[in-house]
C-alpha cells in the first residue's frame, strides 16, 4: 500500500534525524515536480488518497457494524443511514468502507505477485537472453493466450466457496504475462547501452547488475504495470462477485454487488445498494488510471512538455551522476 | 361414445372452479406467454430429456393427484382400483381417446410407456422397475391395464403418475430413445401443434383431438426463454408474461403496483424448510440442546426480514407443515407447541440446566468439559435466501451465546454432506410428493440413510422403519392417518431437525387477458407451473375475459 | 518463412497444452453434472434413475488416460458429443448458435473502439498542447477503467431501466422473425447498442493511448516536420504522414485485444442477458456441463491463437525484415 502514497504522502522510515529532514524535502519537491501542472495526476492522487484513507480508516469512520443487521431493509439514504441500507438491512455506508479494505487489499495483493512474477521472469529473459529466454519467452506466451478471465470463472465456479484470499492469488498466478513481456523488452533494450556493459567489463556481478543497473531503470514500467494489474484485479474480484463466485459473506465491493443484484435492489427502487459499491467501483478504477497515465507521463518525456520534461531531465541527470557517467 | 356422465360431472367440476361461468359465455382464443428459465429452446420434445416443458402440454397425465383439494383428478385414466392384497392395480383409461394424428390411443400404449422405463432406466423416474415392485403389466382389453407388484404397495400408485404417456406407433420405433428428439410431438395434452421453435421463444398450439370437448379455450402457449429471475421481474412488470412461477423481490411494490388491476400473485405453502442437526455429535446429541435452539429462533422475523414474508411459518415439530395440512395432527402440534415459540429465556434456561456455561470468557458457552462449541451451519454458495435466513439464525444462536457461523458451500459438497451425515447442521427443504408418508420415508427409512438428504441427522429405529413401512400394507385411510400421527409424536419428541418455515409457491398471474386462474379466493388446485399435472389442470381452465 | 514455422509450432504447442489443461480442470473439481441435475429438480429423481442418467451422458468412470486419448480424439474431429444442459443437443449446436452473437459483440466492439480510438488519439497527439489533447485522454483513461461489470450495470440502469430507451435483455426482439428484413437488422442493432456501447467505453482508451503515444513518437521525426515546411495541410500531415507510420504498433496490439474483447463480452452478455457464450459459459458452470465448458474454453484459446497468427503474418507483411 506504501508504493501507492509514497510520492505524495509517506516518506521512507528516518535513520536519522537530518537524513529524514532531507529526504522528506526531497520526496516533498519530488511529489510537487510531479504534480505540478498535471491536472490527471492531481485529480487520480487525491481521489486515491482519499480512498486509501477511507479504506485505512474505516473502523473510525463507519457507524455501523457491517456484517449486522442494523435496520429495517432497504431503507432510503438518510441522516442515520447515509447511503441507505441493504435488503437485509446493513449499513450502505459501512459496508462501501469495509469493503475498500478487502477489495484494495485482493486488487493490490494480485498486482504485488503479478509484478514480482512479470520482473523475475522478465528481467531474467531479457538479460540473460539465450536458452533461458527462450524458454521463459515459451511460458509466457503460453499464459498469455490464455484467456484469462473465462478461466478464473470457470476455476472460481469449480472451487466452490473462493474466498478473497485465493481470488487474490488467481488473479496474480494468472495476470503475469503482459507486464513480463513489456519488462522483458525493456530490459534488452537497456542490456546492450553503454552502462551496463561497461559494468560487466568491470566486472561486477550479474545480481548487482539487474539490481543496481537494471531495476531502478524499470521503475516507471514495473509500477505502470502494477497499476493495470491492481485495476484489473479489481474488476475481476468484482465481476466474479456478482457472479456469487466469490465468498458472499464476506463484505467487498464484489460481494455487495452481488447481494444487490439477488435482491432486485434495481428494481425494486432500491438504487443504492447497486450503485454506491458500482461507484467505488468506477471512481477507484479511474483514478488509478489517472495516476498511472501521469506516471506514463513523465517516464516518457515525448508524451508531455513543460514541467515534466525538466523533472525527466533532473532524474536523468542524477541517474547519470549515480552511474559516474558525468 | 363415451360414458357422459362422467364428461358432464367433471366439466361443470370445472367451470364452477372456473368461477360458475357457463359453458357459453367462454370464449375461445388467445395466446398465454409463460416464462422459462434456460439457455434457449431447441427442438426437442422427448419429455425426458426437455427438461420439464412437455407434460401436461403435449403429454397429458393419467391422473393428477390434487394436493390442495385431497382429490384425485382423473385425466386420461377415469379409474384405478388396488386389489384387496395390494398387489395388483387395475387403471381404466377412457373410451374413444385418440391421439394428436387422429391415431386411437389405447391400454397398449399405456403399457408401452411404462415399459419405456424398463428399457431406457434414465426415464425410469422413480424407480418402479429396478427397485423390483412392478412385476408385469398386462393389457386384458383395449381400455384396462392391469400392473401386478411384486409386494403389497399401496402408494405405488402415486408414483406411476409421474411417467408420460407417449404413442407407441411413434416410440416403438425408435432404437435410441435416450438420444431421440421427437421432433414432431404426437401427444394426447391441450396443446401438441409446435408452431415454431426460435432460440429465444417457441410456441405450441392446441391439439384438434383434444378428448374433452372445447378444450383447451386458448390457442396457444407461448414459452420465452429468460436467464433468470431477475431478467423475469421487468417482463412481468411490462405485463409481457401472463403466468410468471418465480421469485420476484418486493412484489406488492414492483410487479403490483405496476398495474393493480390485473396484476396478482398467491404464495400458498410449499414443502418445509428445516433445519437438519447431526444428533451423532456433541453438543446435538442432548436433547435439550436441540431444543434450545429450536425455541431461540423467532421464526415470524425470520420470515419476514429474511425471505420477505413471503413464507409461511412453520410452528409444527411433527416434521411436516402446510402443505401436508390435512394430515397435520392438531393434538400434537398443541402438545409440542412450546417448542417453536420464540423463548430466548427457556433456552438459556436449557442450556444452562445442561452444564453449558461459558467457562473461558470468551462471551460464548462452552461443553461441560470446557471444550468450546462452534458450529458451521451449511448453505449452498448462490442461494441467497437461505443464506439470509441462516445468518439470521446465526444471529439469534448469539443471543444464547452459541457460536455458529455460516458456510456457503458448493453444491457437490452439500449433497455428499447431506446423505453420508457430514454436517453439524445444515438448512434443507424437506420431501414434497402426494402423501406425508413419502417425506416420512425419507426422514427415518435405516435403508434411505446415505441416500435421502433428509436422513442424515441419524435418528433411526427398527420400529420406526415397521411403522413406515406398515403404511403401504393397508388402504384404509383412518388406519393411514394413525401411522402418521404416531410418526410426528415421534417427530417432535425427537427433533432431529427444527423446522422454520414452508417456502412460498411462486405464482404471478396477469387478469388482464386470461381469467380462470387459481387464487386464494378459488383454489382449485396448488399453483405450480413445474409440475405436469397442475399445469394441465389451469391450461384447462383458462380462457380469454 | 521459417519465422512463421516457429510460431506455428509455438501455437500449436501452446493449443495441445491448453486443451490439456482444459481436461484436467473438470476433473480436479468436485461434482458431477448429474448431481447438479438433481439440484435442479431438488432431489425427486430415484437414485437408480441417476446412475443411468450418467451412463446417458456419458460419464461413466474409466482410466483417465483412456478418457484423454478419447478427448484429444474428439477434440481433433471436432466431435465434443452431447451437452448435458441441452440434452441430446451437441455441442457444437449450441455453440452455433451461440458464437456468432459473441463474435458480433466482440469483433464489433473492438473495431468501432479502435476506429474511434484511432481517430481521437491521432487528434489528440496532433493538438497535445490544446485543450483536447489535455482533457479528452484523460477522461477517456478515467471512464475507461471502470471495471466491465460496473459500467455494463451503469448504462443499464440509466438507459434500459430509468429511461427505458433501449432494451434489457436478448439478441433481438424474439416477436420478430430472424432474416433479412429490415426490422430484423434493426432489431439486432438496437439490442446490441447497450452491451456494445459498454464494451466500447471500456476498449477506446487502449486505442487513444497506443495512438496518441505511437503518434508522438513519429511526429518528431524529420519526414513530417518536413511536410508540415513543405506547407502541407494538418490533416493531411495528420493522417496520411503521421499516422500511417503510427499505426504500425497499434496493429500488433489489435491480436492481443481480441482475447481481450471476447473476455470482456462474456461478463457484458451476463449483465444484458445477450445470448452468447458467456451466457451459455456460466449456464454451463451451473449445470456442471463439462463438454460445454471445454468447448467454450476451446473456442476461446483458438481465438486468441488465430489472432496472435493473423498478427504475426502482418508483421511479416509490413516488416519483411522479420521473416529471417
Amino acid at each position: 500500500m506504501n508504493n501507492l502514497t509514497a510520492s505524495d504522502a509517506n516518506p521512507s522510515v528516518p535513520h536519522h534525524e537530518s537524513e529524514f529532514k532531507q529526504k522528506c524535502r526531497a520526496a516533498w519537491k519530488k511529489s510537487k515536480a510531479f504534480f505540478h501542472g498535471n491536472p490527471p495526476g492531481i485529480i487520480g492522487g487525491f481521489l486515491i488518497t482519499m480512498i486509501l484513507l477511507g479504506a485505512l480508516f474505516a473502523p473510525v469512520l463507519t457507524t455501523h457494524n457491517p456484517d449486522k443487521r442494523v435496520a429495517r431493509p432497504h431503507v432510503a439514504p438518510n441522516a442515520e443511514h447515509i447511503m441507505g441500507t441493504t435488503r437485509s438491512g446493513r449499513d450502505v455506508y459501512s459496508q462501501v468502507l469495509h469493503g475498500a479494505r478487502k477489495t484494495l487489499s485482493v486488487a493490490l495483493f494480485a498486482g504485488i505477485i503479478a509484478t514480482v512474477i512479470a520482473v523475475a521472469v522478465g528481467v531474467t529473459s531479457g538479460y540473460f537472453g539465450g536458452k533461458i529466454d527462450e524458454w521463459m519467452n515459451f511460458i509466457t506466451n503460453v499464459f498469455l493466450v490464455f484467456p484469462q478471465l473465462p478461466l478464473l470463472i470457470v476455476l472460481a465456479a469449480f472451487l466452490g466457496q473462493v474466498g478473497s484470499a485465493l481470488i487474490a492469488v488467481l488473479l496474480g498466478i494468472t495476470s503475469w504475462p503482459w507486464g513480463a513481456r513489456v519488462i522483458r523488452s525493456q530490459t534488452m533494450a537497456i542490456r546492450s547501452k553503454e552502462f551496463i556493459i561497461s559494468a560487466e567489463v568491470m566486472g561486477e556481478s550479474k545480481l548487482r547488475i539487474i539490481l543496481v543497473e537494471i531495476l531502478p531503470n524499470l521503475i516507471s514500467i514495473v509500477f505502470g504495470g502494477f497499476l493495470g494489474t491492481v485495476i484489473y484485479a479489481m474488476g475481476a474480484e468484482a465481476g466474479l462477485g456478482i457472479l456469487g463466485l466469490g465468498d458472499a459473506t464476506e463484505v467487498s465491493w464484489g460481494s455487495m454487488l452481488y447481494w444487490a443484484q439477488t435482491s432486485s435492489s434495481l428494481y425494486t427502487g432500491a438504487w443504492w445498494e447497486m450503485i454506491v459499491p458500482a461507484s467505488a467501483l468506477a471512481l477507484t478504477g479511474g483514478a488509478l488510471a489517472l495516476l498511472n497515465m501521469s506516471i506514463d507521463q513523465v517516464s516518457n518525456p515525448k508524451l508531455k512538455t513543460g514541467p515534466h520534461l525538466k523533472l525527466w531531465k533532473k532524474l536523468n541527470k542524477e541517474a547519470d551522476k549515480r552511474r559516474g557517467l558525468v | 361414445m363415451h360414458s357422459k356422465k362422467i364428461l358432464a360431472s367433471l366439466v361443470c367440476g370445472l367451470l364452477i372452479s372456473a368461477g360458475g361461468a357457463m359453458a357459453e359465455d367462454i370464449k375461445q382464443g388467445g395466446t398465454l406467454t409463460v416464462p422459462i428459465i434456460n439457455t434457449g429452446f431447441v427442438e426437442n420434445f422427448n419429455p425426458y430429456t426437455s427438461g420439464d416443458l412437455t407434460h401436461g402440454v403435449i403429454f397429458e397425465p393419467l391422473m393428477v393427484f390434487n394436493a390442495m383439494t385431497g382429490k384425485t383428478e382423473w385425466r386420461l385414466a377415469e379409474s384405478a382400483d388396488y386389489s384387496d392384497d395390494l398387489k395388483t392395480i387395475t387403471l381404466k383409461i377412457r373410451d374413444g381417446l385418440k391421439w394428436s394424428d387422429g391415431q386411437p390411443l389405447t391400454s397398449k400404449d399405456v403399457a408401452f410407456s411404462y415399459e419405456l422405463s424398463k428399457e431406457a432406466a434414465a426415464f425410469d423416474l422413480k424407480g418402479i422397475w429396478p427397485a423390483g415392485n412392478l412385476k408385469s403389466i398386462k393389457t386384458p382389453d383395449a381400455t384396462t391395464i392391469v400392473f401386478e407388484l411384486n409386494t403389497p404397495d399401496s402408494t405405488l400408485l402415486w408414483d406411476l403418475a409421474a411417467y408420460h404417456i407417449v404413442p407407441e406407433h411413434i416410440w416403438g420405433k425408435e432404437k435410441n430413445l435416450t438420444t431421440f428428439m421427437n421432433v414432431n410431438p404426437v401427444g394426447s395434452g391441450p396443446m401438441t401443434t409446435v408452431k415454431y421453435v426460435k432460440s429465444q421463444q417457441m410456441q405450441l398450439c392446441r391439439n384438434d383431438n383434444y378428448y374433452l370437448p372445447n378444450r383447451p379455450y386458448i390457442d396457444c402457449i407461448t414459452y420465452r426463454s429468460y436467464n433468470d429471475n431477475s431478467q423475469i421481474q421487468p417482463a412481468l412488470m411490462k405485463g409481457e408474461i401472463d403466468w410468471g412461477s418465480n421469485f420476484i423481490a418486493d412484489i406488492e411494490n414492483t410487479y403490483v403496483k405496476a398495474d393493480p388491476a390485473n396484476n396478482h400473485f398467491w404464495y400458498p405453502a410449499n414443502d418445509a424448510i428445516h433445519l437438519y442437526v447431526n444428533t451423532k455429535e456433541a453438543p446435538f446429541d442432548d436433547l435439550n440442546v436441540r431444543k434450545a435452539l429450536s425455541m431461540a429462533l423467532n421464526r415470524a422475523d425470520i420470515v419476514d426480514i429474511a425471505a420477505f414474508g413471503y413464507p409461511t411459518v412453520n410452528y409444527n415439530a411433527g416434521g411436516i407443515a402446510e402443505l401436508y395440512k390435512p394430515y397435520i395432527s392438531k393434538e400434537m402440534t398443541a402438545k409440542y407447541k412450546d417448542l417453536t415459540q420464540y423463548d430466548p429465556k427457556k433456552s438459556n434456561q436449557l442450556l444452562d440446566q445442561g452444564g453449558y456455561k461459558d467457562l473461558d470468557g470468551d462471551g460464548f458457552r462452552d461443553m461441560p468439559n470446557g471444550e468450546p462449541i462452534e458450529f458451521d451451519i451449511e448453505v449452498v454458495n448462490g442461494w441467497t435466501d437461505w443464506i439470509q435466513v441462516v445468518q439470521m439464525v446465526t444471529e439469534y444462536y448469539e443471543e444464547i451465546g452459541i457460536k455458529a457461523n455460516v458456510k456457503t458451500v458448493d453444491w457437490a459438497v452439500y449433497d455428499k454432506n447431506l446423505k453420508n451425515s457430514g454436517y453439524k447442521m445444515s438448512i434443507n427443504w424437506s420431501m414434497v410428493a402426494t402423501n406425508p408418508i413419502q417425506a416420512y420415508q425419507e426422514y427415518f427409512l435405516t435403508d434411505r440413510a446415505g441416500q435421502s438428504f433428509h436422513g442424515g441427522h441419524g435418528v433411526h429405529s427398527p420400529e420406526i422403519d415397521q411403522l413406515i413401512n406398515s403404511f403401504g400394507l393397508t388402504k384404509d385411510p383412518m388406519k393411514q392417518q394413525a401411522i402418521l400421527d404416531e410418526l410426528q409424536e415421534f417427530t417432535a419428541a425427537n427433533l432431529p431437525f427444527i423446522p422454520l418455515f414452508s417456502n412460498p409457491t411462486w405464482y404471478q398471474y396477469n387478469t388482464s387477458k386470461f381469467v380462470g386462474w387459481p387464487s386464494e379466493e378459488n383454489p382449485y388446485v396448488r399453483p405450480v407451473w413445474y409440475d405436469g399435472g397442475t399445469r394441465n389442470l389451469i391450461l384447462n381452465n383458462l380462457h380469454l375475459k | 518463412m521459417s519465422f512463421l514455422l516457429r510460431r506455428l509450432s509455438f501455437y500449436f504447442t501452446a493449443f495441445l497444452l491448453a486443451i490439456s489443461f482444459n481436461f484436467l480442470l473438470p476433473r480436479m473439481m468436485p461434482g458431477d453434472p448429474v448431481d447438479a441435475l438433481f439440484a435442479a429438480a431438488q432431489g425427486k429423481i430415484d437414485p437408480a434413475a441417476m446412475d443411468a442418467i450418467r451412463e446417458m451422458y456419458g460419464f461413466v468412470d474409466g482410466n483417465i488416460f483412456q478418457q484423454y486419448i478419447a478427448y484429444m480424439q474428439s477434440v481433433f474431429t471436432l466431435d465434443l458429443g452431447p451437452s448435458v444442459l441441452m440434452f441430446p443437443v451437441q455441442v457444437t449446436d449450441v455453440l452455433a448458435m451461440a458464437l456468432p452473437w459473441t463474435m458480433f459483440l466482440a469483433l464489433g466492439s473492438l473495431i468501432v473502439a479502435l476506429i474511434l480510438g484511432v481517430g481521437i488519439g491521432t487528434y489528440a497527439s496532433y493538438r497535445r498542447e490544446g485543450l483536447f489533447g489535455q482533457v479528452v485522454p484523460p477522461v477517456l483513461a478515467f471512464i475507461s477503467n471502470f471495471p466491465y461489470v460496473v459500467t455494463a450495470l451503469l448504462l443499464f440502469y440509466f438507459f434500459g431501466l430509468k429511461l427505458e430507451l433501449l432494451p434489457l435483455a436478448y439478441t433481438y426482439n424474439p416477436d420478430v422473425d430472424p432474416g433479412l428484413s429490415l426490422e430484423f437488422i434493426g432489431s439486432v442493432l438496437k439490442h446490441a447498442i447497450l452491451p456494445m456501447g459498454s464494451m466500447i467505453l471500456v476498449g477506446i482508451a487502449t486505442w487513444v493511448f497506443n495512438m496518441r503515444n505511437a503518434m508522438i513518437n513519429v511526429l518528431g521525426e524529420d519526414y513530417v516536420t518536413m511536410a508540415q515546411a513543405k506547407g502541407l495541410s494538418s490533416f493531411r500531415v495528420m493522417y496520411r504522414y503521421a499516422g500511417r507510420n503510427a499505426i504500425l504498433p497499434v496493429a500488433t496490439a489489435i491480436a492481443m485485444a481480441i482475447g481481450f474483447s471476447f473476455a470482456g463480452s462474456i461478463m457484458t452478455e451476463i449483465v444484458f442477458n445477450y445470448q452468447g457464450l458467456g451466457n451459455i459459459l456460466l449456464k454451463g458452470i451451473m449445470a456442471r456441463d463439462y463438454p460445454l465448458i471445454q468447448a467454450i474454453l476451446l473456442i476461446l484459446v483458438s481465438a486468441v491463437l488465430t489472432a496472435n497468427f493473423i498478427a504475426d503474418l502482418l508483421y511479416v507483411w509490413l516488416d519483411p525484415r522479420i521473416s529471417k
